[in-house]
């Protein structure tokens, strides 16, 4: 059982078993407060770590990039020349498939087949899950800095774990880990396959080609993302599946994957279709989830609804959702005067009595032109829906004779040419003049915040 | 008027030709084979606020001036006499 891969890395196709985490977990020792992580591996270690001890952490998030995959394995060679228990092999997708068949008997237990001898695991518990809730550790997670400064906002224990479920129904769970691992929704989703001892494999910052083989490779059933992953992952999707593995990397369709979760930012009825190509087989669920708030409220169709336990608790102020103040992070609560805290995300209501709403836009995607609000996202998502392009940024540009003027930044599909005349001819009938792109440049990249949202 | 100054002005009158049309394709009007200073941006050259805006993003990358900054600008040799400021 402890032979079963927590972390695997398709880089190198490296992977550590939950028997050396645990170990490792146990020889970490919590320094200073503020932590930097330079990889996934080293922050689902050291975050552990400062839970199971109780003790406080600020996670700060810093570039990662390729060098995510590099420090990861150092690490791994680090700890084998260090602890010849420590095991460093080649997970391969077998294996992954074999953990996965093994059923959940508890949590880790003690070591096995490890040179290091039997080992007071730290991670011994019999329901790791209140084990984690019980503790008083305080996790200061940095917000994403999609809208302002990146601040930090601390959680207890069970703020981190609000939303994680555990159970039978999930041990064969494996999980594409594609947040940040400073995100707050990367911490969640590593808490959720931890208390169901299911195998993580890295996508962040993974090309989209690798991204998709490790997905098919080690049968990814779980994928956590933000919209703006999800929009790079399936591209222009079809639903081709003739071609299997062999298929172009933007027809790829991976039927095995049972559940899609998305957060961090709006979906539009484009990516959900997009979505649904790619992951034919999966639910798709998108979270609307805070820093400052935690995971709130689940939409399977791009509708919210307010559930009854939080009704009166969240509600929409000035067509703004807002969210009563004992639903935030005590650390950020302390420092709001006001009972509702006003999330900044506008939100269109389906009639006035209904509980069920759809997120129209941050109040950072509406930029003005000439005194005309124009929606960057509404345009982004015209924009994404064109045959030449895989990913598309609509932002704002301040000029001296509009205040700001509609500006994008379009990565395109191979051999294809975007340019503001393309875009007019062909969104000039749904877009007002003033809403179409007047500087369009082309991109290999779009650029994102250090936690995977588009800046604006 | 010296050769070197003759190339400058040269040189910069291309470039606002070359920004002129670039803007004027995008709106699927016509090119322009040349323009003289006394041409007004907007009766002449057709321009409305938005591709003034325009022209000022593209003036601004290329010769390093906001030529709107300080208010609005009628003519192409206002225009010129703004980057030369």
């Amino acid at each position: 059982m402890n032979d079963k891969p927590f972390f695997v890395d398709p880089v190198g196709g490296r992977a550590v078993t939950y028997a050396d985490f645990g170990r490792d977990v146990k020889d970490t020792t919590i320094g200073s407060d503020d932590f930097t992580p330079k990889g996934c591996y080293e922050l689902f270690k050291v975050l552990l770590a400062a839970i199971l001890s109780g003790s406080s952490l600020r996670i700060i998030a810093g570039p990662l990039g390729e060098k995510v995959s590099e420090d990861v394995e150092r690490e791994f060679h680090l700890a084998q020349s260090k602890n010849s228990g420590s095991e460093v092999r080649s997970v391969g997708k077998r294996e992954v498939q074999a953990a996965q068949q093994e059923k959940q008997s508890g949590m880790i237990s003690e070591s096995r087949g490890g040179s290091r001898g039997p080992v007071s695991n730290p991670l011994v518990a019999d329901d790791l899950l209140n084990a984690i809730k019980q503790s008083v550790c305080r996790i200061g997670v940095q917000t994403s800095g999609t809208t302002a400064e990146p601040k930090i906002v601390q959680h207890g224990a069970e703020s981190l774990v609000r939303t994680v479920r555990s159970g039978p129904s999930h041990a064969d769970d494996v999980w594409g880990f594609a947040f940040h691992p400073a995100h707050f929704a990367g911490i969640q989703v590593f808490l959720q396959a931890l208390c169901n001892r299911n195998t993580i494999v890295k996508l962040f910052g993974l090309d989209v080609s690798v991204a998709h083989r490790a997905i098919d490779s080690y049968q990814i059933t779980h994928l956590s993302a933000t919209p703006t992953y999800l929009r790079l992952l399936c591209g222009q999707s079809s639903a081709d599946t003739s071609q299997g593995a062999n298929a172009p990397i933007h027809q790829r369709v991976h039927p095995h994957v049972r559940r899609v979760t998305m957060g961090g930012e709006t979906a539009d009825d484009h990516l959900l279709q997009q979505i649904s190509k790619t992951f034919p087989n999966a639910k798709t669920t998108n979270i609307y989830a805070s820093t400052e708030a935690g995971a709130l409220l689940y939409s399977g169709d791009g509708q919210f609804e307010i559930p009854e336990s939080l009704r009166g608790r969240v509600k929409i102020i000035d067509g703004q959702l807002a969210v009563h103040r004992s639903l935030l992070a005590e650390s950020f609560c302390a420092n709001i005067d006001e009972e509702f805290f006003l999330t900044g995300d506008f939100v269109e209501n389906q009639s006035e009595d209904s509980q069920k709403f759809s997120i129209k836009s941050r109040d950072s995607n509406v930029i003005n032109v000439g005194g005309y609000k124009v929606n960057c996202q509404k345009v982004e998502s015209l924009i994404e829906q064109m045959p030449e392009v895989v990913q598309a940024r609509v932002f704002g540009k301040s000029n001296s004779v509009t205040g700001e003027l509609v500006c994008c930044e379009v990565f395109a599909t191979a051999g294809s040419c975007v340019s503001v005349k393309l875009i007019r001819d062909r969104l000039g009938d749904v877009l007002n003049d003033y809403e179409l792109p007047r500087i369009v440049n082309l991109v290999d990249l779009i650029q994102t915040t250090l936690t995977g949202k588009k800046v604006r | 008027m010296t050769p070197a100054i003759y190339l400058t002005r040269l040189s910069m009158s291309d470039k606002l030709l070359r920004l002129f049309n670039g803007i004027r394709s995008d709106a699927g009007a016509a090119e322009l084979d040349s323009i003289d200073d006394d041409a007004k941006l907007r009766d002449d050259l057709g321009f409305d606020s938005l591709e003034l805006a325009v022209l000022a993003v593209k003036i601004e990358a290329e010769f390093g001036v906001d030529v709107f900054e300080q208010g609005i600008v009628l003519t192409v040799g206002e225009l010129r006499g703004r980057i030369n400021e």
